[in-house]
């Protein structure tokens, strides 16, 4: 999802892990202000794709592009305010309340030292409304199920309020239910 | 609708913000506690107001040698050595998220000791030289630990595993090193090697309480991009975390720590493993755990310490106290 | 990765000249550590020396006794090498799993420890009471360590075991110096039984020694064609008609036993098991009914070579065989743990 003030690019781009490319020479800019999906087979390279256009790869070669900056070299901090990235298999600390871990999704928007801010309360609160997470608030991540943690991760993502959010696989785990509601935000 | 989930969400939030708050509270009392006793407490007991005074700069006949040069030193060093190994070992925990893998295991702790014996044994530097050196060291093992590690795709389970093989090969260079070395160094080498608050003189302490002072607040400070790496790398890189410059940052501070505390009292067992996952059970998991886990492992030094003294009649160095208490984990685990 | 070697096994035809070209290597190999051992250490002997020593008995010189005083040590140290090497190819069968090795899952700590209280608590003495007790203590360490490595849905993988092996071993080596610290008459006696040696041996103890090594690897050997199904899976095992639990008792016991039987008269030494397994298999495939009665031979040569060394770099004094080995062993751990996939991690 991109809004509208912002272009988003990469040109290209050649990536891949250790010595084995991936993506060779790609280019694509992103349509604004749209939901873009990317369609492929399995292991075609969307993963890394994706990846590189949330600066968790560098890429060998190319640039990719924000309001024609490079995005790996913005401040880390700054980015993360515009760009966010649900992962495809993020990794949950044992123990976890669902409410805090939503929260962690504020950290770009967070000072040193200041406990949570109104708009970080109202930020997660609206984002586990959203997701419909919300009596979930102050359970132990480890006793939900799968689907239901998916949620919870999207809700991190959306907490993050960022104007660029990418979502690896973000309808695994959900029924159709949810896949379809999530669809339409 | 909002205004009620808000409700919900702030509720709990405080509720578990609290029960940090009061759990830290009672730590530092406790901890209190046990350093008030370990003043008090020797091979004679001495009035509270005798020791208050001799800690003073009164001089108080019968007391004030055994406060200002013995227990005192001895409370400090296992208050600063259990904060410190305490917050180190919880951080490699959190950062490489297995409870297992501490600083010990992984060969750090080894990499010290090798690095001191050789200076003590072989070089015979100061002891300044020597705890300089332990810190290089340490931090040499972590580099060649994740350098070996990165060979291949690179995962956390191959990084313990490496560091599983590095301490084992530097328990025997450590062997090594005892053998070659003179006798009459041997005493001062084996400070490195097993944990004990026996005989710690103050003006060993000056460098440990200086280095104490400076890093525990750069982990403090460093908590809450801790638990960000708890989250994983895309995560953490994603919501805007210089992960590498932060992984950095408190390697060096822990390994600064653990050699520090280790050159005043040797590697006291399991403290470093345990302080972390007993924080944290007690202290709950939404807050930085970094703080917690220093008090459990203040406390746990000193009451280990108290007890290797007072509870059997040989004296046992806290180390082993300390050891039994980590098999004893182990069991329940 | 189990998959992949069980595959190339099975083309793997072991033809009889390998077989007479392996004994003929293997007698060589054992031969040369054999002399080595007895001419090497802090005084070298010559060859009439070596000779006299061996076959004159009615001769005596210095050089001669040297060598008869060394006679008991080496035969100690190929035996000891032959159990753990054997023990060490077990556990690796049984646990799938590629690092495992008495040291590395703390068994013979847990022997260790069991020894010394004997020594402290129970005036324990003579040597087979000795391997009574380290037997008990590796069989209760195998099994919590076991238990421990496999808690949690992934199961038994080589990384959770090895973890739960050295916190283990961790936390059973303080309450070995917990046992040790007010008892110094047993600390002088056993101190170097933290590390490992040779030293001690006697005619005696290897005669105790010898009926346990026999059994213990006559036990293994006979397993080992169910363990080579076993590599499989265990419900490809099973579907082949072997009797899954009754396998795992019978040759985790001989590994057990091996081990104890060596930690008890030797102290714990480490790494061998997994240095001769890996070298046999690298040499001559994952067949276990050959990979087995070869890694008694090869952990007879790596022990019997590690002391040697120990004894050379140690002059005048020894440098105590598990050190040796450790430092052999060791950078084999690291490597294997670079090699390994991480999914099988």
């Amino acid at each position: 999802m991109i809004k509208p003030k912002h272009t988003f690019q990469a040109e290209e781009v050649v990536a891949g892990y250790d010595q084995k490319t991936i993506l060779n020479n790609v280019s694509i800019s992103i349509p604004s202000h749209k939901i873009n999906v990317i369609i492929g087979a399995n292991a075609c390279g969307k993963s890394t794709l994706l990846k590189t256009m949330a600066r968790l790869l560098k890429p060998d070669a190319g640039a990719v592009t924000l309001d024609g900056k490079s995005i790996h070299q913005m401040p880390s901090k700054k980015l993360a305010k515009l760009l966010g990235l649900l992962p495809q298999s993020p990794i949950v600390p044992e123990g976890i309340t669902v409410t805090d871990l939503v929260g962690r999704g504020r950290y770009p928007h967070q000072s040193f030292f200041k406990g949570w801010s109104k708009e970080d309360y109202t930020a997660v609160a609206e984002a586990m409304d959203m997701m419909q997470i919300t009596e979930l608030a102050n359970r132990n991540i480890d006793e939900l199920s799968g689907g239901q943690r998916q949620r919870v991760w999207i809700a991190m993502a959306l907490t993050q309020q960022t104007d660029i959010l990418f979502l690896d696989e973000p309808t695994t785990y959900l029924d159709i239910t949810y896949q379809s509601r999530f669809l339409i935000y | 609708m909002t205004t009620n989930s808000l409700i919900t969400i702030k509720h709990g939030r405080q509720k578990r913000q609290r029960r940090w708050l009061l759990v830290n509270f009672l730590l530092i009392i406790t901890a209190m506690v046990l350093c008030v006793a370990m003043l008090l407490l020797g091979n004679t007991f001495h009035h509270p107001a005798d020791v208050f005074r001799a800690l003073t700069g009164e001089t108080v006949e019968g007391v004030s040698f055994a406060v200002n040069n013995i227990r005192f030193p001895r409370m400090l060093a296992g208050l600063l050595a259990g904060i410190a190994f305490g917050i180190a070992g919880n951080t490699f925990q959190t950062m490489l998220r297995n409870p297992l893998a501490n600083p010990e295991i992984l060969g750090i702790t080894a990499g010290s000791s090798v690095a001191a014996l050789f200076c003590i044994l072989i070089l015979q530097t100061s002891q300044a030289v020597t705890s300089f050196s332990a810190v290089i060291a340490g931090l040499l093992t972590v580099i060649v630990i994740y350098f070996l590690s990165r060979s291949g795709a690179f995962s956390i389970g191959r990084l313990i595993l490496v560091g599983i093989g590095i301490q084992a090969m530097l328990s025997a260079v450590i062997s090594y090193l005892l053998m070659v070395g003179g006798h009459q160094d041997l005493p001062s080498a084996l400070r490195w090697l097993s944990g004990s608050l026996n005989g710690v003189q103050m003006n060993s302490l000056a460098p440990l309480v200086l280095v104490v002072m400076i890093f525990l607040p750069i982990i403090v400070f460093l908590g809450r991009h801790l638990q960000l790496l708890e989250l994983g790398e895309q995560a953490a890189i994603s919501l805007g975390l210089r992960t590498d410059l932060t992984r950095i940052l408190l390697i060096v501070s822990s390994v600064c720590m653990i050699a520090f505390a280790t050159s005043v009292t040797g590697p006291i067992a399991f403290v470093a493993f345990l302080a972390g996952p007993i924080a944290k059970r007690i202290a709950g998991v939404g807050y930085s755990n970094v703080l917690p886990a220093g008090l459990v492992g203040a406390n746990l030094v000193l009451a280990a310490d108290l007890i290797g003294q007072f509870a059997f009649d040989v004296r046992f160095p806290v180390g082993i106290i300390t050891g039994i208490l980590g098999a004893h984990s182990c069991f329940i685990y | 990765m189990s998959n992949s070697r069980i595959s190339s096994q099975e083309n793997h035809v072991f033809v009889p000249k390998t077989v007479t070209k392996t004994i003929v290597i293997s007698v060589v190999l054992l031969f040369i550590v054999s002399v080595l051992s007895l001419a090497f250490g802090s005084r070298f002997v010559t060859w009439n020396e070596l000779m006299t020593g061996l076959f004159y008995p009615e001769q005596d010189s210095y050089g001669a006794s040297v060598v008869r005083e060394r006679i008991p040590r080496t035969v100690f140290a190929l035996f000891c090498g032959a159990a753990l090497g054997v023990s060490g190819a077990l556990m690796q069968a049984i646990t799938r799993n590629p690092i495992a090795d008495p040291s590395i899952l703390g068994v013979n700590t847990g022997a260790a420890l069991f020894v010394v209280s004997g020594l402290a608590f129970f005036n324990i003495s003579t040597a087979s009471e000795y391997i009574w007790f380290a037997i008990a203590g590796a069989m209760l360490t195998a099994i919590f360590v076991y238990a421990i490595g496999s808690l949690g849905r992934t199961g038994a993988t080589p990384l959770k075991l090895v973890l739960a092996g050295a916190a283990t071993s961790a936390a059973l080596s303080s309450l070995v110096s917990a046992v040790l610290i007010p008892r110094t008459d047993v600390m002088d006696q056993f101190r170097f039984w933290q590390v490992g040696s040779l030293g001690s041996a006697s005619w005696n103890a290897i005669l105790t020694f010898l009926p346990f090594l026999i059994a213990g690897v006559i036990l293994a050997i006979c397993t080992a064609p169910a363990l080579n199904a076993l590599a499989l899976g265990d419900d490809l095992a099973k579907s082949q008609g072997v009797q899954l639990t009754t396998l795992r008792i019978f040759s985790a016991f001989a590994g057990v036993v091996l081990c104890a039987v060596a930690t008890a008269l030797a102290g714990p030494i480490g790494f061998i098991g997994l240095l001769a397994t890996h070298l046999v298999r690298l040499l001559l495939g994952p067949d276990l009914r050959i990979v087995i009665p070869m890694a008694a031979i090869a952990g007879a040569v790596v022990l019997t070579f590690a002391d040697v060394v120990g004894r050379v770099i140690g002059s005048p004094g020894e440098l105590e065989v598990g050190v040796v080995t450790a430092l052999i062993g060791a950078p084999l751990l690291i490597y294997l743990a670079i090699k390994l996939k991480v999914r099988s991690l």
